[in-house]
């Protein structure tokens, strides 16, 4: 029982890195607390519900379609309105992100009303069993999907020129610049990839349970919770901190009731953030 | 022997400002007999939310540091009333008193983690903080849990007794920000917020300084949740404890400028109007109007209105002199 | 006394300020090394040297900013070697910052009331009388953010004033001031110190030394390498040494081949301006580079010779002028377009990324759609002419040594194949045998063809590779052409030791 429970609690992990891993890109490398990425997070499962709703397309290709969708959105976004905020410093970015979350959930609410939409597949509702233990089939699938992106993203910044630009880019831009690298579209690259990573997340989280136009914030606050468990910027710390928040979180809820999930996550969060600022794993970026 | 008006530099000094808003106070309460039940209504949340947007200002606008935790202060007062009254049978003073007493030292034991942190961090901690007392609460039977509480009616004020309560609360929440804006206390403040290092330099105890400015606003957002808990009677979690304080406050300062006292107070009309009477009922419309605002306010006028409208008046003024 | 009043908090005599073996370590460097001196009460003490010398971290070690890793600070009987800022502030120590600091949210008034404490009359009429006599009087409700820049001079002055100081420390007051306006800085601190009130000045600008200093103490590498009159100083030869370098050759025979200086120059800068808010950098600088020669660009520190070259690469945009590349106008391209047109920068201080191997930060510098082929090619031509780099390639940049850094920031500039390297302050905190390395380094890089801009305060290494010489002095050009005159220690001393009042140098 309850290491099914643990295990499922990785699994859920799993979901938690999905969600955090765009998140995590743009606070490391453009040093931008995105405070729209819940709200991304719930596009992209409503552009996915909307696109399979109105299309032909099955769900997996209407899913891809949400999540370039969204990373051109996000595209969009970085080059011509955060950039110029970026220079200018101080809070704007931060409100200005703000209000895109607004607006995001707006329209969302407009669109389909306020209640839970899940997305309706057979992955959503069905078990399966792993090493004997009872797993939900979307959380393995959310795992999987989850550590196979995770390596990809931390071996193209570890192992490749581009990666190494990025990093460049985020340790010291003016010195980037000097050297040809056009600092302005790798923001906006990172940005995009951490848009569609976070649409990517939405899909599967309207998979596993169900999404709605508020979701957005509890979302944001699962993944900066394992964002400043991890380490901002660290890929692979960012995964290991899902899963233990997955863990931590499953764990309470099987202990003291369902109730307790989100406390446990904002209270876990709270301590690490005024005990440890850096993180379990560090900072790797910069 | 003259009473000087204005400081060396040409400032005012603070008494005569002070003077100000206490007879404008005083003119808004006297109006109270002559408005109805709607009016009345309105016109109590409206001060309400001025309390909260001048508490957001003076930690933002003077001490630089962002809330998106306003609902653990304004919540935990509402909490505090009701639970008061419903407990205790304590009645309107005590209740009232106790709630900027809880919302102070609600600030004061969560500067101990919060206020080690620096600029967005800060930021992400007070909304941490915000959603943390609203996922326990949901979990606390004695306070309702999910369902919420209720303040016994009997033991509270009338429609016009708590708007005349909400004209004292906002007079003492622009009293406190024009304060902050023209005392030596805000002076510091503010040189704390332009620059830690330097202000610690000349001898001033920064800590201290952005520690009193959390207190000072988190006691002020208490003191309007226990008022809004006398006026709305009922209110569950998802409301009460809810990221829309923030969002409120931290809109009504953004729009009509951050760090100024005029500021807050016109954005409070502005938003209001606009989310009461304009979208009223259209929750989903106002956010998306909302974001807008803020995302056009910060790309084109990161000041806010007011510092832009008095900048125009002001050249306007010139223009016509010289034209004259 | 009104004056008393102001200056020098009740005015007695200020104490004396005692220092011992005062040691800053930052990491593996060591910033100041054992320095030690006594400043009776009133007198005034000037720190020189070149950049990088520790002068800067001395004064903010004595006013509180940095706890020194070792040795005492002893004034008026106190000891203040680990006190915090603001307890150096209350025993009456005042420290003025080289780049101005203000409240720029806060007016005139407020940035000086901040520092005077206590509220009341009494203070009121302090705060008044500090803005009064540092010229600000017109300007009390001004916000900080608006003011020009002498303007922040003073009122960063006046800050420090307002905490009613006995010991007042001066971090490069003048620097980017000329004129009258430095005559009126210099006459201010002139009064500051007339009152008795104690004076560590650090100064690059030679005049204001002169006129209002007791002693001098010379610094390099973070220790005291001479100490005396402002006269015995200037005459001092390993003082010479430390600020024109070396020597340690003469400046080499003409070159075999002197580049042809036919058709259009590679680089072109006209009538450029070039500004930090308030503050000129450049004004009215004209520059031409041919293709393979090398210039050299000299001047004193804050002259503006790094702004020129940020202005070449487009690491800062210019107010106004132009900068023409080949035959392309480049005054608008942002600094990543001009680096793949093949204007390459290696900027001062290095700038390795750390983090990233040796190999990373090379190919960094390289388009990345250059098939992997030629980007080992490239790499390898690297490698050729600075082999320590081969040996360390997997290294990350953070580990290597000061030298081999610079070594990695020339070949990440040289990576791309340029047609002009600008080269900043490349022998900045290295040992000569190092910099002779990478002075042969300069010599392979124009066999090859390249045009080269060394941007130098070691002036006769500079010297001896350069086919032309800029001099600036305060933004403005004071000297272009044959580097041969500038070879002249007399040229040269009125260059770095000159008045600061002396019209442009005419070779």
């Amino acid at each position: 029982m309850s290491a099914a429970v643990v295990l499922n609690g990785i699994l859920l992990g799993g979901l938690y890195g999905m969600s955090a891993m765009g998140l995590s890109l743009v606070f490391g490398v453009l040093r931008l607390v995105n405070m729209a990425h819940g709200a991304m997070l719930v596009l992209g499962a409503y552009l996915a519900v909307l696109i399979t709703a109105g299309t032909p397309l099955p769900l997996p290709v209407a899913g891809a379609c949400a999540v370039l969708l969204a990373g051109g959105l996000g595209y969009v976004l970085q080059r011509h309105l955060l950039t110029a905020m970026l220079v200018r410093g101080a809070n704007g970015p931060l409100v200005a992100t703000f209000g895109l979350s607004l607006i995001a959930s707006g329209l969302v609410a407009l669109r389909f009303g306020s209640d839970p939409v899940s997305i309706p597949t057979a992955l959503g509702t069905a078990g399966w069993s792993l090493w004997g233990l009872d797993v939900r089939a979307a959380y393995a699938v959310s795992f999987a999907l989850a550590g196979v992106v995770a390596v990809a993203l931390h071996l193209t910044l570890s192992r490749t020129r581009l990666g190494a630009a990025v990093r460049a880019a985020a340790a010291d831009p003016r010195t980037a610049d000097l050297i040809g690298i056009d600092v302005r579209t790798l923001y906006a690259l990172v940005f995009a990839v951490a848009s569609a990573l976070a649409a990517l997340a939405g899909l599967l989280v309207g998979v596993a349970f169900s999404v709605s136009p508020q979701s957005g914030t509890s979302y944001l606050l699962i993944a900066m919770a394992v964002v400043v468990l991890g380490g901002i910027g660290n890929v692979l710390g960012t995964f290991a901190g899902a899963i233990l928040l997955g863990v931590v979180q499953t764990l309470a809820a099987a202990q003291f009731g369902g109730g307790y999930r989100d406390l446990v996550v904002y209270i876990l969060f709270f301590v690490v953030l005024a005990v440890l600022p850096r993180g379990l794993f560090g900072r790797r970026l910069t | 022997m003259t009473i000087p008006l204005r400081t060396p530099d040409g400032r005012w000094r603070l008494w005569p400002g002070l003077a100000l808003i206490a007879a404008l106070a005083a003119g808004a309460a006297a109006a109270s007999g002559a408005l109805g039940r709607y009016e009345l209504n309105v016109l109590t949340t409206m001060l309400c939310y001025l309390v909260l947007a001048q508490a957001w200002n003076i930690l933002a606008g003077y001490g630089g540091l962002i809330s998106l935790g306003v609902s653990a202060f304004a919540g935990g007062g509402a909490y505090c009333v009701a639970l008061l009254a419903s407990h205790t049978g304590a009645g309107l003073p005590l209740t009232l008193g106790a709630a900027p007493l809880l919302g102070a030292l609600a600030a004061l034991a969560l500067s101990v983690p919060l206020l080690r942190l620096r600029g967005d961090y800060f930021t992400i901690g007070t909304l941490a903080a915000a959603l943390a007392l609203q996922a326990w609460v949901y979990n606390w039977d004695f306070a309702g849990g999910s369902v919420g509480l209720s303040v016994p009616i009997a033991r509270s004020p009338d429609l016009a007794q708590t708007y005349l309560l909400a004209c004292g609360a906002a007079t003492l929440a622009v009293g406190a920000a024009y304060w902050t804006a023209y005392s030596t206390f805000g002076m510091r403040l503010r040189a704390v917020r332009d620059n830690e290092e330097a202000a610690a330099g000349l001898g001033v105890p920064t800590v201290r300084y952005r520690l009193a400015a959390f207190v000072l606003c988190g006691a002020l957002s208490g003191l309007a949740g226990g008022l809004i808990a006398y006026q709305q009677i009922a209110f569950e979690p998802g409301g009460m404890l809810g990221p829309g304080w923030s969002i409120n406050a931290l809109l009504m300062c953004v729009v009509g400028g951050v760090g100024t006292v005029a500021g807050p107070v016109v954005g409070t009309l502005v938003v209001y109007y606009l989310l009461t009477t304009l979208l009223a009922g259209y929750d989903a419309v106002s956010l998306v109007v909302e974001g807008l605002l803020l995302v056009l306010i910060v790309r084109f006028a990161p000041q806010g209105i007011w510092p832009l409208a008095t900048r125009y008046a002001g050249t306007l003024l010139v223009r016509m002199r010289r034209t004259a | 006394m009104q004056e008393d009043h102001v200056f020098n908090g009740d005015g007695r005599e200020a104490p004396e300020l005692i220092v011992r073996g005062l040691t800053k370590r930052f990491g593996g460097v060591t910033a100041v090394d054992d320095v030690g001196f006594r400043l009776p009460g009133g007198q005034a003490l000037a720190v020189v040297g070149p950049n990088g010398a520790g002068k800067s971290t001395l004064l903010k070690l004595l006013a509180g900013a940095h706890t020194p890793t070792s040795g005492s600070i002893e004034f008026g009987g106190r000891r203040l070697e680990r006190a915090s800022a603001r307890q150096v502030v209350r025993a009456g120590i005042a420290l003025a910052h080289q780049i101005p600091r203000p409240f720029t949210g806060l007016t005139v008034w407020e940035n000086v009331a901040i520092g005077a404490g206590a509220r009341g009359r009494a203070a009121e009429e302090h705060i008044a009388a500090v803005i009064a006599e540092c010229g600000l009087q017109d300007k009390m409700r001004r916000r900080a953010e608006n003011l020009r820049l002498l303007d922040l001079k003073r009122l960063e002055l006046a800050r420090a004033l307002s905490t009613r100081p006995r010991c007042i420390l001066l971090d490069e007051v003048a620097a980017g001031l000329s004129g009258r306006e430095l005559d009126e800085v210099i006459a201010l601190i002139a009064r500051i110190s007339a009152t008795g009130c104690g004076l560590v000045l650090v100064e690059h600008v030679e005049g204001v030394v002169q006129s209002l200093v007791d002693r001098v103490i010379v610094m390099d590498w973070g220790r005291i390498i001479a100490e005396g009159t402002p006269a015995q100083i200037a005459a001092d030869a390993t003082v010479r040494q430390v600020y024109l370098g070396d020597g340690a050759r003469p400046r080499t025979a003409a070159r075999e081949t002197p580049p042809a200086r036919s058709g259009p120059p590679l680089l072109r800068l006209e009538g450029v301006d070039l500004a930090y808010g308030d503050i000129p950098a450049l004004r009215g600088v004209d520059l031409e580079v041919w293709p393979g020669e090398v210039v050299a660009v000299l001047g004193a520190n804050g002259a503006g010779k790094s702004s020129l070259a940020a202005a070449i690469s487009g690491a800062e945009r210019v107010r106004s002028g132009s900068v023409r590349f080949g035959a392309d106008d480049v005054t608008a391209l942002p600094a990543y377009r001009r680096a793949r047109r093949g204007i390459a920068h290696c900027p001062e201080g290095r700038r390795v990324f750390p983090a990233l191997s040796v190999e990373e930060n090379l190919k960094l510098a390289l388009p990345l759609r250059m098939p992997a082929k030629e980007v080992a090619g490239r790499l390898e031509d690297v490698y050729a002419v600075f082999p320590a780099l081969a040996e360390m390639r997997a290294r990350r940049g953070g580990a290597l040594s000061g030298g081999q850094q610079q070594m990695l920031a020339i070949g990440r500039a040289l990576i791309g194949r340029p047609r002009l390297v600008v080269l900043d302050e490349i022998s900045l905190g290295l040992a000569p045998v190092v910099i002779d390395g990478l002075y042969e380094a300069i010599e392979a890089i124009r066999s090859e063809g390249i045009a080269v801009v060394v941007v130098e305060q070691n002036v006769h290494r500079c010297l001896a590779v350069a086919d032309r010489a800029y001099v600036l002095d305060r933004g403005v050009v004071s000297y272009a052409g044959d580097p041969a005159p500038l070879s002249d220690p007399r040229l040269l001393e009125r260059l770095y030791f000159g008045s600061p009042r002396e019209e442009a140098l005419s070779p």
